[in-house]
């Protein structure tokens, strides 16, 4: 047992001191992030959203919301991708942490891109049908995914030594990344769909005026950063949780 | 930007059918009742509310269970230091 | 040229590592023959529950499809699952790690998967076709989309079987880890078989046939790949 109190100073201290620049830099990110995303949401209502499309009427805008999500869930799938490949090359610990943030980030936004379609494709194209799930190929995808992912924790909860632990599960979630793409590949050939540019629906650019593209953009730029700054707390935590751990629970 | 649209344009294959997306026929000729008809009032303005709503409400689930996490961290560093 | 004959030599080493974990696996399997009684008593209950429960009702093509590849998936999984445990369950993991590099253990354990998998997978469509009363013109066809749907199968779940192998109790977490990456391998298939079913022509299948062969392709070079990390200790 160490001498608990003057460590957690030193701890803190050597932490304030070394990262304080850092720790700037990103703050103020973030506070970007909370700036540039307020004036996304007040665009996306503000701005008109000019398509006289007769079944979609205002729910175009839901294009600033939903469609962010299936993009920063295959960005925050694939980001942890790469954490797998640094745990695979430098069986570092840290890198494992971060794939499982990843991870979780992603299933989040799986879970989000999943219920906003649900809703929007209900009161929209489903509308008088009672119709809740209509599998769609980025609906099955989002779902896919979601399986993926879960299956990633039931793997993890199964081993026991952490090292062996890091590198299995990043096997696995490299070894997914094989199959998503052949999904990707798959799907669209074999079902339809609501999205545009697929199953007979005219391209994405074709049902889009160039001022809803203005706010789709960077809605997708500010949902990015919402996921990083939701990545980057969870890491920071696990980050003081393992340091603390080795001072004081040993 | 462009990768991103290519992506979403990845999956094209244009079968020459009537496009799903804004085929009127696909609309009930029905009058929705309930909670159907409130949804589709005001042009439909409420869909757009509920699903800002279900992220609102998904980030915020996700920070109080990040939350969570720092509260056991703290109970567990004050009875590391009690000892 | 002395580099070629040494090229030539480590290629012919490295094959005859392979084949002997192959024979390794084929003789243990013909000693006790558990897997193969397993799964073809596993096949043929599940065929007959189908059976059962459908009673006179006739189903359409689609579901056919489905039914049947269903079965074989959770054939496959739960014949393949203990291909590496059964390794670890009699402290043979070490010997191996001695005298063979991983890529051979995983090239012989694949070979072997491929082969009991694909009499198995032949054994249950021959004894669903003949069951539900399904005449198929096209037979040759449907061996082809059978046998590169099992090529898809053995590449994904035998790398997968060595990762189970590493955890505490590893029974169902097979089918968990497997089913969510085998989701493009069954859609193809599925309506592959569907196509053939309906005579629908070799094009289409065509089609569903390179999708396979890819899959399985990449399935196997990733597993390469990604053997050794699973493998060592």
């Amino acid at each position: 047992m160490c001498g608990g109190s003057d460590l957690a100073y030193n701890l803190g201290y050597g932490l304030s001191f070394s990262q304080s620049n850092m720790t700037l830099v990103v703050k103020r990110i973030k506070i970007g992030i909370a700036v540039w995303m307020t004036a996304v949401i007040l665009a996306a209502f503000v701005l008109s959203a000019a398509t006289k499309l007769p079944i979609l009427e205002q729910t175009a805008r839901n294009l600033y919301f939903h469609v962010p999500m299936w993009f920063t869930m295959m960005m925050a799938y694939f980001v942890s991708a790469y954490f797998a490949v640094q745990v695979l090359r430098t069986e570092d610990l840290v890198w494992d942490m971060k794939v499982v943030e990843a991870t979780r980030i992603a299933m989040l936004f799986g879970v989000l891109g999943m219920l906003t379609g649900i809703v929007w494709s209900r009161f929209t194209w489903f509308l008088g049908t009672g119709k809740w799930w209509g599998s769609d190929p980025k609906q099955m995808m989002a779902a896919v995914q979601l399986l993926i992912s879960g299956a990633y924790f039931v793997l993890r909860s199964a081993l026991d030594n952490p090292r062996l632990r890091a590198r299995i599960s990043a096997v696995y979630t490299l070894f997914s990344v094989v199959s998503m793409i052949f999904l990707l590949y798959v799907l669209p050939r074999l079902t339809e769909s609501l999205h545009p540019g697929t199953g007979g629906n005219p391209a994405f650019d074709k049902i889009t005026d160039p001022t809803m593209r203005l706010v789709f953009y960077p809605a997708i730029l500010g949902f990015f950063g919402i996921a990083w700054w939701l990545f980057d707390q969870r890491v920071r935590l696990a980050r003081v949780e393992e340091d603390t751990e080795g001072f004081y629970i040993q | 930007m462009t990768n991103m649209l290519y992506l979403f344009n990845l999956l094209t294959l244009l079968k020459g059918q009537q496009p799903k997306w804004s085929d009127p026929n696909s609309v009930p000729t029905a009058q929705p009742t309930g909670y159907e008809a409130m949804m589709v009032s005001d042009d439909k303005i409420w869909v757009v509310l509920a699903v800002v709503l279900i992220i609102w409400v998904g980030i915020l689930i996700y920070l109080f269970r990040t939350d969570q996490k720092i509260s056991t961290l703290e109970r567990a560093l004050h009875e590391a230091k009690q000892q | 040229m002395p580099h070629t004959t040494q090229t030539h030599s480590k290629l012919r080493y490295w094959f005859n590592g392979a084949y002997a974990v192959f024979e390794k696996d084929v003789r243990l399997e013909l000693r006790s023959r558990y897997a193969l009684n397993m799964l073809l008593m596993f096949i043929a209950s599940t065929l007959f529950l189908v059976v059962v429960s459908l009673g006179n009702e006739v189903i359409g093509t689609r579901v056919q499809a489905a039914l049947v590849w269903v079965i074989l998936l959770f054939g496959s999984v739960i014949g393949l699952g203990r291909g590496f445990v059964s390794e670890v369950d009699q402290g043979t993991v070490l010997l191996l790690q001695l005298h063979t590099r991983g890529s051979m253990v995983y090239a012989g354990k694949l070979a072997f998967n491929i082969v009991l998998l694909f009499l198995l997978n032949v054994l249950a469509l021959g004894a669903f076709l003949l069951l539900m009363n399904i005449s198929v013109e096209n037979l040759w066809q449907l061996a082809l989309v059978l046998f590169l749907g099992t090529l898809g199968l053995s590449g994904t779940t035998t790398l997968l079987a060595a990762m189970i192998a590493r955890t505490r109790n590893s029974g169902p977490l097979l089918a968990v880890l497997a089913f969510p990456l085998l989701i493009p391998l069954l859609m193809s298939v599925v309506a592959a078989t569907n196509t053939i079913l309906l005579n629908g022509g070799w094009e289409r299948i065509q089609e569903t046939c390179v999708t396979l062969v890819a899959f399985a392709g990449s399935v196997i070079s990733a597993s390469v790949l990604l053997f050794d990390y699973v493998w060592r200790e």
